[in-house]
């Protein structure tokens, strides 16, 4: 193999790692008995040129159990035994670039879920919903919790409504989202069994025992069923249940440290930087602007609190309201995409 | 452009060698060590924070990329004797109560005057008298770092994370144990197939090897099976490698790595 060749396959890789494809897999529900099936769903995420033939396979404890070419693809499985279930998949993507074969498979997984006994009877008050298998620390995922308010109690459901309410965040918000869909694989989801509470201002209450039974915790999503204002303090916040209130726009500021985009009495200067999406300063705004070849004139005063702050989205974004049919905008793209190139 | 990096390393290893080995670097990164974690009651009443250690558990601790320094955010540090920071993590300020805006209208933002929380602090602690790494000596809690290099808090906790983890050591259980889940787990591939049968008789564990080859091998060493056998059972079915996307490099890069995780399990 000459110089020529080296260069013409560095030049391939190149240009086809801009259509390469990715692959996303969740389970529905998040926490199975060992009564229930469970629905694995894989997607592609694919990107021009397309390539001659592409596969995606679903594994399941290690068993090619469906092959799709078509995104995405599902397969229901099951009951399975107790104990832990190991899936994943891959998208085998096969095609040419001048002259030379390509040949890419990209996986996501393993993850693996805890079956658990008749009315989710477990070892352990955690469960597990969605983790990376093989890693032997949970150090180098973020690890979401989710926690049953006592309200669910109230309202006369159960353990089975709040595992179709976290499967729903899960796989409907978070694994559906622009940009964090293709990133689902660096976060954990734990269910734990203990309740909490949440009245409107505590922003959720864990159990008592809830920091030494689930230490490894990065954030603690506290869902409830009664409608009211929520919030976030430290590493937990409250969010409804059953809409997608509030969840997804909570969770870009407790895992990313967006800064909230509309005018209104909030905290602006909370924002996380490098790439923060918001600005203190036209001038900040600008620079910023100008550094990424956009238009600087593009900066604008959208609150005039804490002594004015800029930015340049318009219309309705996630940080402004948090519907899921919100874009990011620009500037919170931008940051999203810098917090998981972290990883 | 790190990611361009990495997607065009992986398009050339995986076009021309062995499909997904780039995922290899990532996932054998392992830290097999004991993790602990220190656990602080942190309360902030009549315009002061205080701090107490209550516990030191075999547990992991919050690990995930943590946020990013804000004027308003608060630092948590763990120091050793020398004062250089062991951990270092940015939170929301615990004080800081953020409501979400609701068709009603937003509520105000508050800074409450009473909070009471508990901190979980990832550390290590030296195994052996002669260890290099450094005991945690010190904990600090700055509550806004963007407007005050001064922490709110600053107490030595040497002595007590000595007592504590003393004490730890004859509790049998933490609840906060976590069980490894590894390939250990995954359901028995066909016991005996070590020879050069190990892949003809078993599509999964081909399959797996096609998608997941550091699971793979995992399994295939838990197996007992030696490299020489590995080698062979590889090279027995070398008219399936196009199949499989591999090559003869690809082939041995496989058996290389295998030899290095199964002398790596030898070890123990």
């Amino acid at each position: 193999m000459n110089r020529k060749h080296i260069l013409v396959l560095v030049l391939s890789a190149a240009v086809l790692s801009g259509c390469a494809t990715g692959v996303q897999v969740t389970h529905s529900p998040l926490v199975a008995t060992s009564t229930e099936q469970i629905t694995f769903t894989a997607k592609s995420f694919e990107t021009t040129p397309g390539a001659d033939s592409r596969k995606i396979q679903i594994l399941v404890n290690a068993h090619l159990v469906k092959e799709c070419d078509y995104s995405p693809c599902t397969y229901t499985g099951g009951p399975y035994g107790d104990g832990y279930l190991h899936y994943a998949a891959n998208v085998k993507t096969q095609g040419e670039f001048l002259g030379f074969p390509v040949n890419v498979t990209q996986v996501d997984g393993y993850y693996h879920t805890e079956i658990t006994g008749a009315d989710y009877s477990s070892s352990n008050q955690y469960i597990r919903g969605r983790v990376r298998s093989t890693s032997t620390s949970t150090a180098d995922n973020t690890d979401m919790v989710f926690h049953m308010s006592d309200d669910y109690a109230d309202d006369e459901q159960d353990m089975a409504d709040f595992i179709d309410d976290a499967t729903f965040k899960v796989q409907d918000i978070l694994g559906s989202k622009e940009i964090l869909e293709e990133e689902l694989n660096h976060l954990n989801f734990w269910v734990y069994k203990r309740e909490g509470s949440s009245v409107q201002g505590d922003c959720g209450v864990v159990h008592s025992l809830a920091p030494s039974e689930v230490s490894f915790s990065d954030i603690d999503a506290v869902l409830h069923t009664a409608d009211f204002g929520d919030c976030t303090s430290g590493t937990h916040f409250s969010a409804e249940g059953h809409n997608t209130k509030a969840f997804l726009h909570e969770t870009a500021h407790a895992l990313i440290d967006l800064g909230d985009e509309y005018d209104g009495p909030t905290c602006y200067s909370c924002v996380g930087s490098p790439e923060q999406n918001i600005f203190e300063s036209e001038a900040d705004c600008q620079n910023e602007q100008t550094l990424k070849g956009r238009d600087p004139t593009a900066c604008y005063q959208f609150t005039a609190r804490d002594g004015g702050w800029w930015s340049i989205h318009t219309g309705t974004t996630v940080m402004e309201w948090g519907s899921m049919s919100n874009p990011w905008g620009i500037e919170a793209t931008e940051r999203v995409e810098w917090f998981f190139s972290g990883y | 452009m790190k990611k361009f990096i990495i997607s065009a390393t992986t398009l050339i290893l995986m076009g021309f060698a062995l499909p997904t080995f780039a995922h290899q670097e990532h996932e054998f990164n392992h830290n097999e060590q004991v993790n602990y974690s220190l656990m602080v009651d942190l309360a902030y009443s009549k315009g002061k924070w205080i701090a107490k250690p209550i516990e030191v558990m075999p547990c992991d601790g919050p690990g995930g990329v943590p946020l990013t320094r804000s004027d308003k955010s608060s630092m948590v540090q763990l120091l050793d004797q020398k004062g250089q920071a062991l951990y270092q993590r940015y939170m929301r300020n615990p004080r800081w109560v953020h409501f979400e805006v609701t068709k009603e209208g937003k509520k105000p933002d508050v800074f409450l005057d009473e909070v009471k929380l508990k901190l979980v602090i990832p550390m290590q602690i030296p195994q052996s008298r002669g260890s290099n790494t450094p005991m945690p000596n010190r904990l600090t809690f700055t509550e806004t770092v963007g407007s005050s290099d001064r922490p709110s808090l600053s107490i030595n906790i040497g002595r007590q994370i000595a007592q504590l983890y003393k004490a730890s050591q004859s509790k049998k259980d933490f609840a906060c144990q976590l069980e490894k889940v590894t390939a250990d787990h995954l359901p028995p591939l066909q016991a005996g197939s070590i020879d050069s049968d190990l892949f003809a008789n078993s599509d999964s564990i081909k399959a797996m090897l096609m998608s997941h080859p550091e699971l793979a091998l995992k399994v295939i060493a838990d197996m007992g099976t030696s490299p020489e056998t590995f080698r062979k059972a590889i090279y027995d079915v070398r008219d399936q490698w196009s199949d499989w996307g591999m090559d003869k490099r690809g082939a041995n890069r496989l058996i290389q790595e295998y030899n290095r995780i199964y002398r790596k399990k030898r070890r123990g």
